[in-house]
């Protein structure tokens, strides 16, 4: 393994966001045609820009109720600063917890699939697909070779960096998720012609078609991504690869990691992290130690464990899944999720409470969850605190509360361990 | 002798973009439940009437009302409830909710739940049609390796048996329904098979005796699909199973190679060398070409040309082209066999 970069800090257990932060109402309507901004939708965003002090707040207010009395569809400028204002909300609400690491709250992008794929050349929206229920996701096809012909998240980028004074981590959508979630028509057309007239092993072509694919990707349209990025001051860059032990196979695994590697490779003034989450990470250990260039893995360990205080194995069967990594030799940093982010369903222990749908982590399991991370690792500078995942799937007065917790939790470890 | 072919379904199809939008609209509670009642019933109708006219010989209404395949079971069979957690189905990017195993299980006396699942104005025309009216089932492997166990715990094989009951008498129940093809779908038995934790060789055992005992004279023909993994190391012991009268194989995971030199003795051939996962639309030349070289290598009894997995995966259009191809691939192959 080489020497990795590690994470910088200031302090122990900085805090950091993972993804995406659910749009405000406001800000769905406010770019639809088809919506109308109601008497409520300006009171939610009178109440958070008071609340987290969003500078020039009444701006938007305005502009609020002047849409809540049109009938025609919003200028593009006018969707273009409701956009803006979103984000600002996120930064505001992000510094107001003491983040050290923020981002946009992903509120510029439609989806963190669709929003890449949508800006490279080569794919091909076909269409909805059944998720569960009545919940269903677009799906693409890349149709050619893939070709970079824009920046995708640079404007993001630098809109989130003029308006924030903390570290900015951007995340994007990593080269195993996208061709996991994709449909393969081109090299899979490709294998097949190579096999014409002699009988076809559709598992073979298949995979096959899947490593062009994957390494097209890298070279062709998210490398040139990653190097506008930097080029542009990017400090760090999170790989989000929510797709990774799906398909629990060596050849996938490996598939994945000369993925990364090709794709973080070579560049000296940027951090790497990949988060993944919902995943087993018993096969993600045994694959960490090759990702040569990647400072910090972020993970989902809340969702794992029980919700009683105690820094004991038992009380902590979520956490002991880091075990794994020490074992096989793993020396880089973890982003550390300590808060679930789905709908809560069963009772909670002596550390939380639940409110509706939701289980609430008090100061106190976060920092035993902290505190038993940092003794399983033996070294707490490797720890990062963030929720398992991006809060988009909460309300915003849940993710409020729960970044609250995350901060007053990690502030009791930092004080337990001074 | 004459080579009979069929064409069919593997199970749920996937829904029209007005219904996703409909169904879309309903969960936000922008429509009404009349609307989406609606929705379904021109989706399905419009699905029947592609089978129709594509030749399918057993036509299924797409099951577009099962939110997922376990769903009809763990909210009417006794013994089990709904679980509100999704897990993953199998390596997809779709999901299901894992019902819990509360007691033993077992059908309820009002059996014939499958009927609230159906569109049946959908499936009145398949009579109209003269086509067999087909249906997919979770066998009884996969429905024990998906549950939440907290009943039977290290009575494995029982649960695994109580399943083989259920199903039996669901036969029954789905004769009486008019259903004269029935197609169960055994994605556990393959998935990884000995290394996935679903999967044990042992286990494979115990499947092959509930089955026996429960599933050896079914009241109408059954097929039995396995898919999501290679089944050529246990496909032997399935052509040896009574009761069936096909084995369907996922091609884009087994390799025709490794079980050419296998008897397929008196069973058919449910060859899924549609890829039920991936958009490219296979023509009905090179559908045909795979067909007529698995018939010729396995030298089954008879020939259904079907998708690999359900075509849930896709995205409608993408899905009914698949069923054009299909189609058009078994007129060719009719001609070239016969």
């Amino acid at each position: 393994m080489s020497k990795k970069k590690s994470v910088p800090s200031e302090k122990l257990f900085p805090l950091q966001e993972i993804g995406s932060i659910a749009k405000p109402p406001w800000r769905v309507k406010g770019v639809s045609n088809d919506s109308r901004i109601s008497e409520s939708d300006i009171e939610n965003a009178e109440l958070w820009g008071d609340r987290l002090g969003v500078k020039d707040s009444q701006k938007l207010i305005d502009l609020l109720i002047r849409r809540s009395q049109s009938s025609v569809p919003p200028t593009p400028e006018e969707k273009d600063l409701i956009r803006d204002y979103s984000v600002l909300y996120v930064l505001a609400l992000f510094e107001k917890m003491g983040l050290d690491w923020v981002y946009s709250g992903e509120q510029w992008r439609v989806e963190m699939y669709e929003h890449l794929v949508r800006n490279i050349h080569g794919f091909k929206l076909l269409g909805s697909v059944h998720s569960f229920d009545y919940k269903y996701f677009t799906k693409g096809a890349i149709v050619e070779v893939p070709q970079y012909f824009q920046p995708i998240h640079l404007d993001e980028f630098q809109f989130v960096k003029a308006h924030s004074t903390r570290g900015v981590k951007i995340p994007i959508t990593g080269p195993y998720t996208v061709v996991d979630w994709s449909f393969n028509e081109h090299y899979e057309t490709l294998a097949r012609r190579k096999s014409k007239g002699k009988r076809i092993d559709l598992r073979r072509t298949y995979f096959e078609a899947r490593r062009n694919f994957i390494l097209d990707l890298v070279k062709n349209a998210l490398r040139p991504e990653v190097e506008n990025l930097i080029r542009n001051g990017a400090k760090w860059i999170q790989i989000d690869e929510p797709a990774i032990t799906t398909r629990p196979d060596d050849d996938e695994m490996e598939l994945f990691v000369d993925a990364i590697n090709a794709l973080t490779s070579g560049f000296n003034n940027c951090i790497f992290s990949v988060h993944n989450c919902f995943s087993d990470y018993k096969l993600l250990a045994k694959y960490s130690v090759e990702l040569k260039d990647i400072s910090q893995l972020a993970l989902e360990f809340a969702n794992r464990d029980s919700t009683d205080l105690g820094t004991d194995k038992k009380s902590r069967p979520g956490y002991v899944d880091l075990k794994y990594f020490e074992k096989e030799g793993y020396e880089g940093g973890f982003g550390l999720g300590v808060t679930h982010v789905h709908d809560f369903t069963g009772k909670s222990g002596n550390g939380a409470s639940v409110e509706g749908r939701n289980i609430l982590e008090s100061p106190k399991l976060v920092r035993d969850r902290i505190l038993f991370a940092s003794n399983l690792l033996k070294d707490p500078l490797r720890i990062s605190v963030n929720p398992d995942c991006g809060l988009r799937t909460r309300d915003w007065e849940t993710t409020y509360k729960k970044l609250e917790a995350m901060a007053e939790g990690a502030e009791l470890a930092r004080s337990k361990l001074s | 002798m004459t080579l009979t072919v069929d064409s069919t379904l593997s199970g749920i199809h996937s829904r029209s973009e007005e219904t996703v939008k409909t169904s879309r609209d309903f969960d936000r509670l922008r429509t009404t439940k009349e609307s989406l009642d609606e929705a379904f019933e021109t989706d399905a109708k419009n699905l029947v009437r592609l089978q129709i006219e594509s030749g399918f010989s057993r036509i299924s209404d797409g099951q577009l009302l099962w939110q997922d395949f376990l769903r009809p079971f763990s909210e009417n069979l006794e013994g089990l409830e709904g679980g509100a957690d999704l897990f993953r189905w199998f390596d997809t990017n779709t999901f299901f909710r894992k019902p819990f195993v509360l007691k033993k299980v077992k059908l309820p006396k009002e059996s014939s739940f499958i009927q609230d699942y159906e569109v049946v104005s959908a499936i009145a025309l398949t009579k109209e049609a003269g086509a067999k009216k087909k249906i997919a089932i979770p066998g009884p492997y996969t429905l024990s390796s998906l549950v939440q166990d907290e009943h039977y715990k290290s009575k494995r094989e029982e649960l695994l048996d109580d399943f083989a009951k259920i199903i039996r008498k669901l036969l029954k129940n789905l004769s009486v329904l008019g259903y004269e093809s029935v197609q169960i779908n055994e994605p556990s038995l393959v998935y990884r098979y000995g290394t996935s934790g679903l999967t044990s060789r042992k286990e494979l055992k115990s499947f092959i005796n509930a089955f026996e005992e429960n599933l050896d004279s079914p009241p109408m023909e059954i097929g039995l699909h396995t898919y999501f993994g290679d089944c050529s190391p246990i496909l032997e012991k399935l052509i040896e199973l009574d009761g069936v009268s096909e084995i369907g194989i996922d091609f884009t995971q087994t390799s025709l190679d490794s079980i050419e030199k296998i008897d397929f003795g008196d069973k058919a051939l449910a060859c899924g060398c549609i890829d039920g996962r991936n958009s490219l639309v296979e023509t009905p030349e090179w559908i045909s070409d795979y067909c007529v070289d698995a018939v010729r290598a396995l030298e089954p009894s008879g020939l259904v040309i079907l998708p690999s997995s359900e075509l849930k995966y896709l995205p409608r259009s993408v899905a009914d082209e698949k069923i054009r191809s299909i189609g058009k691939a078994a007129s060719l192959v009719k001609k070239r066999l016969n």
